[in-house]
């Protein structure tokens, strides 16, 4: 096999060329922190990190949604509590005015105060959370309870938010809190809260003594109850809700880690890969400058 | 009897034979760095000898030949391993350059964007109020149109790069071809009086490696030396004959170059740069192309489809705002039993009045929705059944029912009721704006050809963020974001593009994508070892070695040296004989 400077001269090159480009894709990795610079790298572990910041970005937006959630839930939650609290006054009151020693004017001053109750529902009512009524159905942009009119305008639509994936749950409660039918249009308002309060003030200064003692004592109860039940509604969906949140966060956690394992470099190893690389090309750089200098020209007189 | 001057002879074709061989040796050293530089090497023969009274005598030195040294079958693996290599070269770097234009993995490819615009309406559905958020849909929406449409610019962009190229490799076969052509001429001229053009040939076997990588070519050498190389079967060159190639336009394929034989015939090339470029041309950028293209059509489709279900804002929606004389609110018809029509609907369509006439059984509003959609024919209105009410839906036309009080008149049949006292008609549901529309109508919804609606843009109230009808007015549904959620939910949506999400298409095709640019990279790879190791045993045939030179070198001058040592022995003798000889006794 005849050897020339040129065969010596065309493997080094080559050689020099392969080396460099190793030290250039070690570079570009230890650079950018990351294995996957593009699609041609690791075209399988570039589906998994498409997919899985995909996901972590879904992730966000769903701890965004239950955070919002939870907003509107314990707001209602909030606004429950308050309204008991009032029930809870207006019978006392009521047993106070059911009481037939009360004089007219005792029996007034117990009407007012109820009044000045069924004023604090009607607030109650058109609780609104960052500017929306939260008790109005979709009709969240307008008051749901016109106190002077005592119509309620709202509508019995779900909000419902995406809490997971294809997963959405309903945040708000319609009028039906306040004993409200919205089962028919409009809503029929004989059997609520107000229909109730107004009753009573009715009742106390017609002093209708056995009126207040058993038919309206008996629908206050029933409203306290009803509360009740819908007071454990939003504390179960808070719950959930809470539940939920904690587990975006478990997934976002897994996820972010899944998305380092598959995507970034391992410094440590790089970094020697890279020392153990430019090793190599001086070695190889100092051998070949020692091997294609000297030809028989140096050595003839 | 010798004859006198028979030495002198002997020694001067020494001195010209060494000096010839020394020429030659200097030739190959300067030429050291030559490319495509065959060595030559001097071939040395005793002259004929002569019949002499003592025997046959020797006459000396001659050059008979001056040898090229090359192995013509090195030559041929070459070049059939250096077609496989321009082809893959190109190929990679195309795919390369595509994978630039969708760069993924990153935060600004089409996957980030599209993953905002699903937010955005993620974030649409728990505040549809806010006109902030219905801004941030148009927002990211544009985003992701101007992704799409940038990107088939730059494939298209690509494209014409690459036919340009094509065109400059067509002027380069055939320039190459004119030179090989001029070189024939030469070689057989030259070659005719016998020793080879060895220089020549060199230049020629040089065009012919650069035109291997170009092309895929067969040559042939005929008896005077001449070559003919064929391409696909046809002759390039064939003795002084070129037939050059042309680039023409191709109306079949968009305009792109098409290359031809003078007479037409379309040059069939099987490997090679060009067909590496042909193929990235033809057929890489334009599945690409073509599959982005699939997934714009089929993202725009799905969302104008859930957003043409849904409500918007804006007061004229037209639909029945008041409570008639206790007749339940809405326009929804009762389907517990079949439903039987005969009848005529009349319409106004942007003020042009059409009559629709319905006659038939029905069994559910579908079927009716069905039924009116096909009657409707050539008119720009969809029907549909949105919850048992049927519903007119246009982008952009004005609808009107037209209550007309003749007996045939089954407006109120389809749940369209008149609003009495005020004279008015009830304008029902008109304006649902698409959400994407098309930038050209001839074509449909692609890469390029899809933009957002300038209404929505205008007005982000258009966004149909509610799934609820707007009965009672429009404040009843400021909250609803039930619409919205249905279109955040598209992106799970596995019949979206060949039965797979969105997502999971784009996916897929990006990681194929990452195998055929690894697979080509790799290709090249090989490729550069093969080819490599090919030139080294090339070289190790024809390349000139310093070393070997300077002792040759060395050689031939000593030899020299020694003949004109000779020379001078025999001058002397004859000196001796010529002026030495009778002059005894002088």
């Amino acid at each position: 096999m005849r050897i020339t400077q040129r065969v010596l001269i065309n493997n080094m090159l080559r050689n020099y060329n392969n080396s460099m480009k190793k030290m250039n894709q070690l570079n570009l990795q230890l650079s950018s922190g990351s294995r996957i610079n593009k699609p041609s790298d690791d075209p399988a572990g570039l589906v998994t990190s498409l997919r899985i910041r995909t996901k972590l970005e879904q992730n966000e937006q769903f701890k965004k949604n239950v955070g919002d959630a939870i907003s509107w839930v314990e707001r209602a939650e909030t606004t429950f509590n308050a309204l008991t609290q009032v029930l809870q006054r207006v019978r006392e009151l009521t047993v106070k005015g059911a009481n037939s020693t009360n004089d007219l004017s005792a029996l007034e001053a117990i009407a007012d105060e109820i009044g000045q109750l069924k004023d604090e529902v009607g607030d109650l009512a058109n609780t609104a959370l960052d500017d929306r009524y939260i008790f109005g159905g979709t009709r969240t942009m307008q008051k749901p309870y016109d106190p002077a009119t005592g119509q309620w305008a709202g509508n019995s639509n779900l909000i419902s938010f995406e809490i997971s994936e294809n997963i959405a749950m309903s945040v708000n409660f319609d009028g039906g809190v306040f004993g409200i039918n919205m089962d028919s249009n409009p809503p029929d308002m004989s059997k609520s809260i107000f229909a109730t309060l107004d009753k009573i003030i009715g009742d106390l200064r017609g002093e209708n003594f056995s009126e207040l003692s058993t038919t309206d004592l008996a629908e206050l109860d029933r409203h306290i109850n009803e509360l009740l039940r819908f007071r454990s509604q939003a504390g179960a969906k808070v719950n959930r809700l809470e539940l939920v949140e904690s587990r975006l966060v478990d997934m976002e956690i897994n996820f972010t880690e899944l998305l380092a394992e598959n995507e970034s470099v391992d410094m440590a190893r790089l970094i020697i890969d890279l020392k153990n690389q430019e090793n190599v090309y001086r070695a190889s750089l100092a051998a070949g400058a020692q091997i294609i200098q000297p030809t028989l020209v140096d050595f003839l007189r | 009897m010798r004859t006198t001057f028979f030495g002198l002879n002997i020694g001067a074709k020494g001195l010209a034979a060494q000096q010839r061989a020394l020429d030659i040796t200097g030739h190959n050293i300067v030429n050291a760095n030559t490319e495509g530089y065959t060595r030559q090497s001097v071939v040395l023969q005793s002259d004929y000898p002569i019949k002499t009274v003592n025997g046959f005598v020797g006459t000396g030195v001659k050059i008979t030949d001056v040898q090229r040294m090359r192995d013509n079958y090195l030559d041929l693996q070459y070049r059939t391993e250096n077609k496989a290599m321009g082809y893959w070269k190109f190929k990679d770097n195309t795919l390369q350059k595509i994978e630039v234009i969708l760069n993924e993995p990153s935060n600004a490819g089409l996957r980030s964007t599209l993953d905002k615009f699903w937010a955005a309406w993620e974030d649409l559905s728990r505040t549809p109020e806010s006109s902030a958020v219905r801004t941030t849909v148009i927002e990211t929406g544009q985003a992701v149109v101007e992704t799409f449409n940038h990107m088939d610019r730059q494939f298209r962009e690509l494209r014409d790069d690459i036919d340009n190229s094509i065109n400059v490799y067509i002027r380069e076969i055939n320039s190459i071809a004119s030179q090989i052509r001029d070189l024939n001429y030469q070689i057989v001229k030259g070659e005719a009086e016998g020793p080879k053009a060895n220089d020549l040939r060199d230049k020629r076997d040089l065009l012919l490696d650069q035109l291997s990588e170009i092309v895929d070519i067969e040559v042939v050498e005929d008896k005077r030396g001449s070559i003919s190389v064929t391409i696909g079967g046809r002759a390039l060159v064939s003795g002084n004959v070129v037939n050059q190639i042309y680039g023409k336009q191709d109306v079949n394929n968009d305009n792109l170059t098409k290359i031809i034989w003078a007479d037409g015939t379309e040059v069939r090339i099987k490997s090679g740069l060009m067909k590496g470029m042909l193929e990235s041309r033809d057929e890489i950028v334009v599945d690409f192309m073509a599959k982005l293209d699939k997934m714009a059509y089929s993202f725009a489709t799905k969302l104008n489809e859930s957003h043409s279900q849904g409500f918007h804002l804006l007061a004229d929606t037209g639909f029945i705002t008041e409570n008639y004389q206790g007749i339940t609110l809405g326009n929804k018809i009762d389907f517990t039993s079949s439903v039987t029509l005969n009848g005529t609907l009349n319409l106004k369509i942007n003020g042009t009045t059409t009559s629709v006439s319905v006659d038939g059984t029905f069994n559910s509003a579908d079927e009716l929705a069905d039924y009116l959609n096909g009657q409707l024919g050539a008119v720009n209105a969809r029907v549909y059944n949105v919850d048992g009410a049927i519903k007119f839906v246009s982008d952009n036309a004005e609808i009107e029912i037209v209550h007309t009080g003749s007996p045939d008149d089954i407006a109120e049949d389809l749940g369209f009721y008149q609003n009495p006292g005020s004279g008015q008609y009830d304008v029902i549901v008109t304006k649902i704006p698409s959400f994407f529309v098309v930038t050209d109508k001839n074509s449909p919804f692609s890469a390029a050809n899809i933009a957002i609606n300038t209404n929505i843009k205008d007005n982000v109230n258009l966004i149909t963020a509610a799934s609820n009808p707007p009965y009672g007015g429009i404040e009843n549904i400021k909250g609803d974001g039930g619409n919205a959620l249905r279109i955040a939910q598209l992106k799970y949506d596995a019949t979206t593009i060949e039965g797979t999400t969105l997502d999971d298409y784009y996916r897929s095709e990006t990681s194929k994508l990452g195998i055929k640019a690894r697979e080509a990279n790799r290709m090249v790879e090989n490729q550069g070892l093969v080819l490599s190791q090919l030139e080294n045993k090339r070289e190790m045939v024809m390349g000139v070695s310093l070393d070997e030179e300077m002792t040759n070198m060395i050689r031939f001058q000593h030899a020299y040296n020694s003949a004109a040592r000779y020379i001078t022995v025999v001058d002397e003798m004859l000196e001796i004989l010529i002026n030495g000889l009778g002059r005894v006794g002088r």
